[in-house]
């Protein structure tokens, strides 16, 4: 015997539940059907109860006004159409920042043996002397590079993210 | 108009024509609040079974109204309109779901009991055991039955809100229903 999937009185049955007639103010044929037959049982048996649930659940909810909703919405659509307008002016931005970094790197490299000169010459402190410090001592500088290296990330994706 | 007559002034309005046409709202606030106060509570009742949380349901219900005033739409019927409604909230809450992964019950807060109930322990009873036999179904299940027994959608509208083949949501009901009425059955005994 193959199993019965659906019944025709099925969605006359949902009606009677959604409007409260069933049991007492429906037909008395729907009655009988349900009544002998098993997929309308089972109808009758979770309808009921998630109708009921549903009536509890919406009897307290308190819902903001039409007004307010609409309010947020229009907000929320000139700022995202903001957003689109200034999206080409980040992207020129950025492009702009990563030619001031290009600049300023190829300006230090132009004047690093002078600045080198410059500081040796007015501390009087000779080369070799730093880096031996540095090689005796490198968690500062390890640190330092390592701080710089995990801080960078974060600041470029506060700098561009949306949020 | 030549470019080089245009004012910053012109500009600005020129700018601002162009994002309204692009992101403006595709509706007028008198029709939106006469739909809002159709379909708000249904939608947020059925947010909040599917998220078990209240500042959720708010938070993904004005999502929906955002996304549905922004789409430049046209609606067959109500139904249609009301369909694509559960349509968005369906896919909000599914993107939560996927992005916190955590496993939502049917509800696990403190049901509100309507004062004028005859018998509020057994109403109680019941929906303490209508979310248990609920959580013992996956959430697309849990879904099709609620738009089925309370919306009153037929397989057809269960289908096109779910994003579904119309054939798979007779066996998918048949199997959710008979699952939850034998939990509730073995209860009620």
């Amino acid at each position: 015997m193959s199993t019965k999937f659906e019944c025709e009185y099925e969605r006359e049955l949902i009606e009677a539940v959604n409007a409260e007639r069933w049991p007492d103010r429906c037909d008395a044929e729907l009655r009988s059907h349900a009544a002998t037959c098993e997929v309308c049982q089972d109808v009758v048996q979770v309808a009921k109860a998630l109708q009921d649930d549903a009536d509890t659940t919406s009897y307290d909810v308190r819902l903001p006004s039409a007004g307010l909703v609409w309010w947020r919405a229009e907000l929320r659509a000139r700022r995202d159409a903001m957003r689109t307008a200034e999206r080409p002016l980040t992207l020129v931005h950025a492009f702009a920042g990563a030619c001031g970094v290009g600049v300023l790197a190829a300006l230090l490299t132009q004047l690093t043996p002078w600045l080198r000169q410059s500081f040796l010459h007015l501390t009087g402190i000779h080369i070799s002397d730093v880096a031996v410090v540095m090689l005796q001592q490198p968690w500062p500088l390890v640190l330092t590079v390592g701080v710089l290296l995990v801080l960078a990330p974060v600041a470029l994706y506060f700098v561009f993210s949306d949020k | 108009m030549f470019l080089r007559d245009l004012t910053f002034t012109d500009v600005d309005r020129l700018q601002g024509q162009a994002i309204g046409a692009e992101d403006a709202i595709q509706m007028d606030q008198e029709t939106f609040s006469s739909i809002y106060e159709r379909t708000a509570k249904p939608l947020w009742v059925f947010l909040w079974r599917r998220t078990g949380d209240a500042h959720l349901a708010d938070d993904l219900l004005q999502e929906t109204y955002y996304r549905f005033l922004r789409i430049r739409g046209s609606y067959e019927s109500e139904a249609h309109r009301r369909n694509y409604l559960f349509r968005i909230a369906t896919n909000l809450a599914n993107d939560n779901h996927r992005r916190h992964k955590e496993s939502v019950p049917f509800s696990e807060s403190e049901p509100h009991i309507r004062p004028e109930h005859n018998d509020i322990a057994a109403c109680s009873q019941r929906r303490t055991d209508l979310q248990r036999a609920m959580s013992q179904l996956a959430t697309r299940q849990r879904d099709a039955l609620w738009l089925a027994y309370v919306e009153g959608s037929s397989h057809e509208e269960i289908a096109e809100i779910l994003g579904l083949k119309v054939g798979s949501i007779k066996l998918l009901l048949f199997r959710a229903r008979r699952k939850v009425a034998k939990l509730l059955r073995e209860k009620e005994s």
